[in-house]
């Protein structure tokens, strides 16, 4: 058989072995004809009992005379793998696959192989599949990262510190523990690093720099003021204003800032009303929550499942938006319906003259120079998340850019900017990847995304409304962000298994979910916990119980009528 | 005498305080000093410097505004008022302030009861007493 020829087939074999996962192997790009010509070759897959590509299987050929290993190669990304075999070593009897985490796998060689490879025909092995080993590794990783969350709910130390101890501990099991048993290996260095998901870490870290051009403007104070101008007493109308501006804010900037600007000033509002401020303050930070997912850049539980899943700005006003605005007129409505005592009356005359005064005061625009030019690259990073996917521009890209320009053109004091950017949660995000590296390493994902799909089967529709409500009310009591990040995996393999899923639906779901359900109680979301800080400050301390009375219901109605929108959406419209 | 201090949050619990203050300042014909202290310990994600400015800043207009609700009601009593904010510490700011202004009472507030609640309370009075000579009303 010429060569030109065989290089031909084993071209063909790998470009098909590549089809079949949606990630290209990498060594279509590395090989040329001439490499492939020279050597017998075996080329395979090694997938899990999820059928889930597995990489960094190494697998070696041995010979029947010594057992050494002759021939070395490693799987890809997508699982396959080339064995180039030396010319002149055909008496091969076995394969082993060894990868961490998995039982070792042998599988002989028999006659007809090895007779193959003497044609120098190219062998192609069924797909590979790996067996969990769940060892001590596994039983280190899964504690440690159960530590880490339940640390972090009970808000005893910083997440960022909870997260990177945890990152800490599993290094140094990693590298001490073998010394006394191989199986407490977990990864290394190397292999956690590869977790780290930098285009969310830059995609926070340059909004945190353009939000912290935006907050010093006072636009926030000025738009809540010309709410209550715009209203003329009428508080049902005021609240439904000051929601919209709450959540258009939180759509784009974080909830916490935009809550940490807003309710100050909401405060003086309801004062200068002479109604009770919670009135005003809760349906906003529902409003908040529940607004805050309609854009990639809303939540960080959206940027982490864009990134993941690789869904744009554009995805998420096309399939969540609509039934953001869905769930937002329920909550206005159901606002409105819980505080119609504080709100239906004209309180237009009760405000004393003074208070007013003060108030415009407390609410005037600092920097109209600033605010104009950080208007103008707003809008063009709005541009660029929109129709920067088309020409492959990742959204970290253009917020690191319009960072950047703001700094340059506006021309703030760089060093209070930087300070600005909250090393703290950056750190909290790469130890977290760490940590759900790890978990999902050892094989943990797998465990909890086998029995997932075990529940739910083939049924599209179960797997939806599960996915919504329990990440709903998960996420009311524990950190959504932990949540998310532990939940993408699972959601890319229920993703891949689950006829219809490929729309992405199951990652609109578990966005819905994860940002909703943090109404549900005070402690379901930092931007709870921010208002609630600073209405403590100012007298008006919200009670837990209270806040879960008011949530739990804003939860349920909001996260009903989301569902119904996904619904439609992807089982219906599509 | 020279003054009253009155330290103040805002909300329906500083309201008794509020009222035993312009009630004690009009029988003796005092001036109420209303203070505000911030404390931003607790607001949560505040840690990072710029998230601090920009809530102390906000926390200072919101401060003003209590204040001023307060000094309106005083001078509806005809009793002169006048506020301040401070950031710090509780009981060092009122302090401060009553070694400022030279008052000679505190007026304080007792916002709920049980016993760390007293003891907290106990506790401010004790501080006060230690430095002025002010006399402390509770309200």
């Amino acid at each position: 058989m010429g060569k030109y020829v065989r290089a031909l087939i084993i071209t063909a074999i790998v470009a098909v072995v590549a089809f079949v996962s949606p990630i290209k192997t990498e060594y279509i790009l590395n090989s040329t004809f001439e490499d492939i010509s020279t050597y017998s070759v075996i080329v395979g897959k090694v997938i899990n009992r999820q059928r889930q590509p597995v990489s960094h299987a190494v697998i070696h050929a041995t010979t029947d005379a010594s057992g050494d290993p002759v021939a070395e190669a490693i799987s890809q990304n997508d699982g396959s793998f080339i064995l180039h075999l030396p010319d002149n070593q055909i008496e091969l009897t076995e394969l082993v696959i060894n990868r961490p985490h998995y039982e070792t796998m042998h599988i002989l060689l028999d006659q007809d192989i090895a007779a193959q490879l003497h044609t120098d025909a190219p062998v192609i092995l069924a797909n590979t599949i790996l067996f969990p080993d769940i060892n001590a590794g596994f039983w280190v990783a899964t504690a440690v990262f159960t530590f880490v969350l339940g640390v972090i709910a009970l808000g005893r130390v910083q997440n960022a510190l909870a997260a990177l101890a945890g990152a800490a501990v599993l290094f140094a099991v990693s590298y001490l523990g073998p010394v006394w048993n191989s199986d407490y290996y977990i990864f290394s260095f190397d292999e956690a690093l590869e977790y780290i998901d930098w285009n969310v870490v830059f995609l926070i870290m340059g909004m945190m720099l353009v939000i912290a051009v935006v907050e010093h403007t006072g636009i926030f104070q000025w738009l809540a003021f010309k709410s209550y101008q715009v209203s003329r007493g009428k508080i049902w109308l005021l609240l439904t204003i000051l929601m919209i501006v709450t959540g258009i804010a939180s759509a784009f900037l974080d909830n916490v800032t935009t809550m940490l600007l807003m309710a100050p000033i909401t405060i003086q509002i309801a004062i200068s009303l002479g109604m009770h401020p919670f009135a005003l303050l809760i349906p906003e930070v529902f409003a908040s929550n529940v607004v805050g997912i309609s854009t990639l850049v809303g939540t960080p539980t959206n940027i982490l499942i864009g990134s993941y899943a690789d869904i744009s700005f554009s995805d998420f006003l096309v399939n969540l938006t609509p039934g953001v605005i869905l769930a937002f007129i329920g909550l206005v409505l159901y606002s409105l319906f819980v505080y119609k005592k504080e709100l239906h009356t004209d309180q237009s005359e009760h405000i004393a003259a003074a208070l007013y005064a003060e108030l415009e005061r407390n609410a005037v625009i600092d920097k109209p120079e600033q605010l104009k030019k950080a208007g103008w690259v707003g809008a063009g990073m709005i541009l660029l998340f929109v129709f920067g996917e088309h020409v492959h521009l990742l959204p970290s890209v253009t917020a690191i850019m319009g960072a950047a320009a703001m700094l340059v053109w506006i021309k703030p004091d760089v060093e209070e900017i930087v300070q600005a950017v909250d090393w703290t949660t950056l750190l909290f995000f790469m130890a977290l990847f760490i940590c759900v590296g790890a978990i999902q390493e050892v094989g943990l994902v797998n465990v909890i995304a086998g029995f997932i799909s075990n529940v739910v089967g083939d049924n599209l529709l179960l797997a939806i409304l599960a996915l919504i409500w329990i990440s709903a009310l998960l996420s009311s009591v524990i950190a959504n962000i932990p949540f998310t990040a532990a939940m993408l995996p699972v959601i890319g393999y229920l993703t891949a298994s689950i006829p219809g899923a490929e729309s992405k639906v199951l990652f609109f779901a578990l966005s819905v979910g994860a940002a909703m359900g943090g109404n549900g109680s005070l402690i379901g979301a930092s931007a709870n916990m921010v208002t609630s800080g600073i209405a403590e400050k100012a007298g008006y301390p919200i009670s837990y119980g209270y806040f879960l009375k008011k949530g739990l219901p804003a939860l349920i109605i909001t996260v009903a009528l989301a569902t119904l929108w996904v619904l439609l959406r992807f089982l219906v419209m599509q | 005498m020279s003054g009253i201090v009155c330290p103040i949050r805002g909300g329906q619990e500083s309201r008794p305080t509020i009222e035993r203050a312009i009630t004690y300042a009009k029988e003796r014909d005092l001036p109420v000093y209303f203070l505000f202290v911030i404390d931003l310990g607790g607001i949560g994600l505040t840690e990072v410097p710029a998230h601090k400015k920009i809530v102390s800043h906000e926390m200072a207009n919101l401060a003003s505004f209590v204040l001023l609700t307060a000094t309106i009601e005083a001078d509806r009593d005809g009793v002169r008022a006048e506020g301040f904010t401070r950031f710090g510490h509780l009981a060092d700011e009122i302090i401060a302030l009553v070694e400022e202004k030279a008052a000679d009472a505190v007026v304080l507030g007792q916002t709920k009861t049980g016993k760390a609640r007293e003891a907290k309370t106990n506790l401010l009075v004790s501080k006060i007493t230690d430095s002025t000579q002010a006399e402390i009303i509770l309200a």
